[in-house]
């Protein structure tokens, strides 16, 4: 029987809060109590849709860096993470994009969120950021001195990114489970919004029969039914979104039948 | 006199918030709400005694690094400067020790707080913790993402630190200023608790009429008279504490006494 400290019943659903452009970002407005006030419209929007989780991701500060972000971006998530915890009562997670694992527990340990996601723990892939390396050695190492309760999900070949060579995603997820110290997987398509390939699902499920695994992209109605025999947490960004638009904030409408469908898969 | 927006009084009295040690520093003691309940309870003390404004620090957790703090330490600070924003409405300051000036203002911009102090902002000063190099361009760089003006507060050859080799204080402080991008000086003595020589005062405030000078160390009720003539803006730290002993609890008695004094002394200058 899989098993995840941070949600009480599998399968969950987690919402994905992609927040505007923060300060210091490219696009940034000039105006963070707007950033915010999106932020925890969205989370409310899918608290009440009845989601298990959110998570809270500087999806519009693109182009990202490969390293580590700048402080006003830990500062401002900061900001945006802890209003989102005050207005709603679910697990909050953190993505400090693109894959600044040490600033998402950094932020999450800080605001009492209860667990982060990130995009490269073990391995290295060829990025729109260039070459991305794991970063478990300095998330473990950080996790245990300043928050060892804390849960972390790791993709594993995440998407927009590609093997450096041959690289086979059962082994890869084998090891970011049991050397790189991940509490769940996450398995997406090549891209946001993309449908995850069901054969990495299987050799993945096959890999691992009893770790947590989570959609990372591209789950929706037609393709949910499949996706559950294999997942234990369903990570929703896109379709969530008006018209399935990844800008416009969250429609209930959209949200609310595919959480409870994914709730009535629980046995 | 250049006016500054976080100070319209002159003269402002600021009281410190000594942040309890932070996530990841050496002396957490493993719960953040202790910490916030902490600063919230010095904040509000300050604020019911009459202060002007308050500046935020992470002053527990020594020893610092010389140079960017841990994104850990940014977070924390980020949340004890909101919960206390949230609390109080009188201008808030930030300052990363030992010298994070980039954080400082990123924790700024974040929370809408309108002012940062840096110790070292020009030239370089050996420390505690090495040599600090001044930040003076990497700030400035920073402040361009906020959405209204953060002022900067930069310390001349700042406490706890000794110049490399021979330095003049005023071209230090002219340099800080004019070079630095800084919107005030700050003046202090050697460490923390310890009175400022009034002969840095009287040849900076000489060769800086106009510029804003700010108290950085050992202001108390009983040296206020001599201080107070050459000050616009009056950093409090340890004089507010309980006893007068830093680690201790803001006391509001304190804070109210000098705060009485203060508008008498100026009407008496």
């Amino acid at each position: 029987m899989r098993s995840l400290p941070v949600f009480k019943k599998l399968p969950a659903v987690v919402g994905m809060v992609h927040l505007p452009p923060l300060p210091g970002s490219p696009r940034w407005g000039g105006d963070m109590q707007k950033v915010i006030d999106f932020a925890v419209r969205d989370a409310r929007t899918l608290v009440e849709a009845g989601v298990d989780g959110v998570i809270v991701e500087n999806i519009n500060d693109f182009p990202f860096t490969r390293g580590s972000v700048e402080p006003i971006t830990v500062a401002a998530m900061t900001v945006c993470v802890g209003e989102v915890r005050r207005a709603v009562g679910v697990a909050v997670g953190v993505n400090c994009l693109r894959n600044d694992g040490v600033s998402a527990v950094s932020i999450a340990t800080a605001t009492g969120a209860q667990f982060v996601r990130i995009s490269n723990l073990t391995y290295a892939m060829v990025t729109d950021q260039g070459i991305i390396e794991g970063c478990a050695y300095e998330v473990s190492r950080l996790k245990s001195r300043i928050n060892p309760g804390i849960t972390i999900f790791s993709d594993v070949m995440v998407k927009h990114a590609f093997p450096i060579g041959p690289m086979d995603i059962g082994v890869v997820a084998r090891d970011t489970a049991h050397r790189g110290g991940t509490n769940a997987l996450v398995i997406s398509g090549t891209e946001t919004g993309a449908p995850i390939n069901v054969d990495d699902l299987k050799t993945v499920r096959a890999s691992l029969p009893d770790f947590p695994l989570a959609s990372g992209s591209g789950v929706t109605p037609e393709n949910l039914d499949e996706m559950l025999q294999y997942l234990d947490v369903v990570i929703v960004g896109t379709y969530f979104k008006e018209d399935g638009v990844l800008e416009r904030p969250v429609d209930l409408k959209r949200a609310r039948p595919l959480v409870q469908r994914v709730h009535a898969a629980r046995k | 006199m250049m006016k500054l927006a976080s100070f319209p009084r002159d003269p402002s009295v600021v009281g410190m918030v000594h942040l309890k040690a932070l996530p990841g520093s050496p002396g957490w003691g493993g719960s953040l709400h202790k910490v916030i309940d902490a600063a919230l309870y010095d904040a509000t003390t300050l604020v019911e005694g009459g202060v002007d404004a308050i500046i935020i620090e992470n002053f527990w957790d020594s020893p610092f690094p010389r140079g960017a703090s841990e994104p850990i330490t940014i977070a924390s600070m980020t949340v004890c400067v909101q919960e206390i924003r949230r609390a109080v409405s009188v201008p808030l300051g930030v300052n990363v020790l030992r010298n994070d000036g980039v954080g400082a203002m990123s924790v700024a911009v974040a929370t809408g707080a309108q002012f940062i102090r840096v110790n070292v902002l020009s030239y370089a000063m050996v420390t505690d913790q090495g040599i600090i190099q001044g930040c003076a361009s990497e700030v400035a760089r920073a402040r361009r993402a906020a959405t209204r003006p953060v002022e900067v507060l930069g310390d001349v050859m700042v406490k706890h630190a000794v110049p490399m080799g021979p330095m003049d204080i005023v071209t230090a402080a002219r340099d800080t200023i004019l070079r630095g991008g800084a919107d005030a000086l700050v003046i202090s003595g050697t460490e923390t608790g310890a009175p400022i020589d009034v002969k840095d005062l009287e040849k900076v405030r000489a060769a800086l009429p106009e510029v804003p000078l700010v108290s950085g160390s050992g202001v108390t009720l009983e040296n206020l008279p001599k201080m107070l003539p050459w000050l616009n803006v009056i950093v409090v730290g340890t004089y507010f504490k309980e006893h007068g002993q830093v680690e201790r609890p803001v006391d509001r008695g304190r804070v109210a006494a000098f705060m009485d004094a203060v508008p008498k002394l100026s009407q008496g200058v």
